[in-house]
């Protein structure tokens, strides 16, 4: 295949202004015309922003600020980055701790200095090449049209190009792991395991087991893995998700941890090896792992005011409230006019100021935070939770249950959120105090939800969709009544495909279910489910 | 634990370190090397800094081998984008020795191996090679039962005796009189025999059975 740079939108990311230039030249041989340069990646963010480049060539090191690879993975997290974009790190040395430390962000290539013209050609083919083939799969899956991104994947398996036979059996197993076709994704990564032995085909044997629920066998196989390939981080992290899952928060620690260490800079580990350590009271590793959370994430997408309330309780916890004030008081340098970090700030004031018995001080800020509070309905879970904990210290009972059982009826179906509220409520002394409120609140889902599923199974669709729809409007977060809502909606929209008002209300749930973090996967099968044109390709 | 055995990373740091200013060093030859070509000091000067910059990053990763601290980064790769990846790399050299090197190579054909490791284990061989050659080098690659074997051949005197006899993966007997071609030849034993599927293990082989009538390598990845 021929390739020509001269119809390419280039950007050239580099802080050092004589390896720019010489970068640059190398381009120009190469018929380059059209080049854009940054010297750091705030501005090399601006321009992804404004434009859409085919090529990035990005330095690892970009001096102060951000690096090359957290340049790529604010351009992801942002969106900034269609599939089509090459994006390819230059380092002076490929070191395993830069490739390990990216989580959410693997660049198309990394590039050794020195090269030259001819050696980043050849990776420049080879990419343009794959993602020219794939291109249509990818489209649909940004469209969240799995079926029919299954559909071009299977095409593109038939024409049996050995240049792209294996990326798309990897593409067609995870495409099945999204809709939850277990069966499937086994097969393909099974096959590929005959044919040759990848890490990624056994880790995918691990996804499958742990997805369908043989918690046993996924962790036999992760560690398997660990043995054979130590370095490959991704399995720390899936290892780390069963225990978790099965409460063995011991080795979840032990297996976060060992993640940290192959790949100390990434930030989202550490922020799960902090709460993970917190939550097993093992409040001198939660601590140095917030430290190394905030330091880290200075220049990151991923900073949080979270991570620094969450370093001032376990400071607060271990018995050094001078230092947890200094926290909060750096948070909210960090953050100045942010209403969460105001928020967050007063809430562990309230508590910080009670350990130093300075209880002025902390009234006034707990009801500094009870206004804030009131003020929007929008508020991190985890905060509201912080909030609760700072009303049961202060004895006021009754604000804190009326937080917690609005937060237990919108996410009663999410054990996650539950457990926090019980660690939370272990910790100060108050084992099981929501028991009761948890089991009504799930008591009164099931019953909704039988009610309304039967409803729709009689054919009664337009009374469950208003059973559904006023139960939504009361615990508007609540993932299964979301879920059935839109299972209802899909169902109208098929029964009358011009309907635009049902067109337009099914795509607004949908969008909803989209921010509250629903799993695409589920969405995706629903969708699959009830699609008018019914495309079946399994 | 004493200060001594702090010397393997205190040394590998210090590598790191030199291979970052080799790296602008090499760029800025290569600029100078495009306004005046015609310059033999400098060819010379981008000849032995590729060569500094090549062993240290095989030291690094054999060090890195030694403490566990290495993984290949396996994936499917066109044979032929190597062949050409490391003729690029030597090109400007081989170019000014008036050195022809010749590849050949199905396009189709495919190999599982460290794309990055592979490039540089060969580009090294080529670089020695281009010293004991008269003035042929032959690329190749071809399906080899189980294994695909990358063919590196010259037209020169071939190896000496005493090197076709010695076990490359065994330190102890190695003859490190032949200085960075003793380096070279472990270091990519080494990275063959780190490229395994299931019961087969990469290996290189050396012999003087070359088509040209000096040295011939052979690398066979699984």
């Amino acid at each position: 295949m021929d390739l020509k740079l001269s119809d390419k939108k280039i950007l050239l990311v580099e802080d050092h202004p004589f390896m720019r230039k010489s970068i640059r030249d190398m381009l120009y041989t190469l018929d380059a015309q059209f080049i854009v340069e940054a010297d750091n990646a705030t501005r090399a963010l601006k321009a992804i922003r404004n434009k859409t480049f085919d090529i990035i060539l990005a330095d690892y090191n970009l001096g102060n600020g951000k690096n090359g690879l957290q340049l790529l993975e604010e351009a992801r997290y942002y969106g900034f980055l269609p599939f089509h974009s090459i994006f390819i790190i230059i380092s002076s040395e490929q070191t395993p701790q830069m490739v390990l430390g990216a989580m959410d962000a693997k660049p198309d290539e990394y590039l050794t200095k020195p090269f030259n013209a001819q050696q980043l050609l050849i990776r420049l083919k080879r990419n343009f090449y794959i993602k020219n083939s794939l291109q249509p799969i990818e489209k649909e899956i940004n469209r969240n049209n799995i079926a029919r991104a299954i559909d071009y994947c299977e095409q593109l398996l038939k024409k049996n190009d050995p240049k792209l036979h294996i990326r798309l059996l990897k593409k067609r197993a995870e495409l099945a792991l999204m809709i939850n076709d277990l069966e499937k994704a086994e097969s393909i990564y099974q096959q590929v395991l005959e044919y040759r032995e990848l890490p990624w085909a056994w880790l995918g044997l691990g996804i499958v087991a742990f997805q369908s629920g043989q918690h046993e066998r996924a962790i036999n196989i992760f560690n398997d893995i660990i043995i054979k390939t130590p370095l490959l981080i991704e399995c720390y992290d899936w290892l780390s998700k069963v225990y978790l899952k099965t409460g063995q928060l011991d080795k979840a620690q032990e297996t976060i941890a060992q993640a940290v260490e192959l790949s100390p800079s990434s930030i989202l580990r550490q922020k799960l090896l902090a709460k993970t350590a917190y939550r097993n009271n093992n409040l001198e590793h939660a601590e140095m792992a917030y430290k190394n959370t905030v330091q880290l994430s200075k220049f990151s997408v991923y900073k949080s005011s979270g991570d620094y309330s969450g370093l001032a309780k376990v400071l607060t916890e271990s018995k050094k409230p001078e230092n947890a004030l200094q926290i909060i008081q750096h948070m909210r340098q960090e953050y100045p006019r942010d209403r969460e970090a105001e928020l967050r700030e007063a809430i562990m004031a309230s508590e910080i100021y009670q350990r130093m018995d300075e209880t002025d001080k902390a009234k006034q800020s707990l009801n500094k935070a009870l206004s804030l509070h009131q003020s929007s309905s929008d508020f991190p879970e985890d905060l509201q939770i912080d909030l609760a904990r700072s009303c049961f210290l202060h004895k006021k009972n009754t604000l804190a249950d009326a937080i917690l059982s609005s937060l237990i009826a919108n996410h009663i179906d999410d054990e996650d959120l539950l457990t926090e509220i019980r660690v939370m409520e272990n910790r100060i002394g108050l084992k099981n105090h929501s028991e009761q409120l948890i089991k009504k609140a799930k008591k009164e889902l099931i019953e909704i939800n039988n009610r309304g599923v039967a409803l729709f199974e009689q054919g009664k669709i337009q009374e469950a969709q208003s059973l559904f729809e006023s139960a939504f409007n009361k615990t508007p977060k609540n993932k299964t009544i979301l879920l059935n809502l839109i299972k209802i909606s899909l169902q109208q929209l098929k029964d009358n495909p011009e309907d635009s008002e049902q067109f337009k209300k099914t795509h607004q749930l949908l969008s909803i279910a989209r921010k509250q973090g629903i799993d695409e996967g589920k969405l995706a099968a629903l969708q699959m489910e009830f699609s008018a044109d019914s495309i079946t390709s399994r | 634990m004493s200060a001594k055995h702090h010397f393997p990373a205190l040394l590998a740091s210090t590598v790191h370190d030199i291979k970052n200013s080799l790296g602008v060093v090499l760029q800025s030859i290569n600029d100078i090397a495009n306004k005046y070509s015609k310059i033999p000091e400098l060819q010379q000067l981008e000849f032995e800094t590729h060569r500094v910059n090549n062993s240290l990053m095989q030291l690094l990763v054999l060090y890195k081998v030694d403490t566990d601290k290495f993984t290949l980064d396996i994936d499917e790769h066109s044979v032929l984008d190597i062949l050409q990846d490391v003729s690029a790399q030597q090109q400007a050299l081989l170019h000014s020795k008036l050195i022809d090197l010749s590849i050949d190579c199905r396009e189709d054909l495919l190999v599982f191996c460290d794309y990055q490791q592979v490039c540089n284990a060969l580009a090294t061989l080529v670089n020695n090679a281009q010293r004991y050659c008269t003035k042929r080098i032959h690329l190749s690659a071809q399906q080899s039962d189980d294994f695909i074997c990358l063919t590196l051949e010259d037209d020169g005197a071939g190896y000496p005796e005493n090197m076709l006899n010695i076990d490359l993966e065994n330190l102890n007997n190695m003859d490190w009189v032949t200085g960075s071609t003793g380096l070279g030849l472990h270091f990519v034993s080494t990275i063959a025999r780190l490229h395994q599927n299931k019961t087969l293990q990469g290996f290189v082989k050396i012999d003087n059975n070359s088509q040209l009538g000096g040295a011939r390598f052979r690398l066979f990845l699984p």
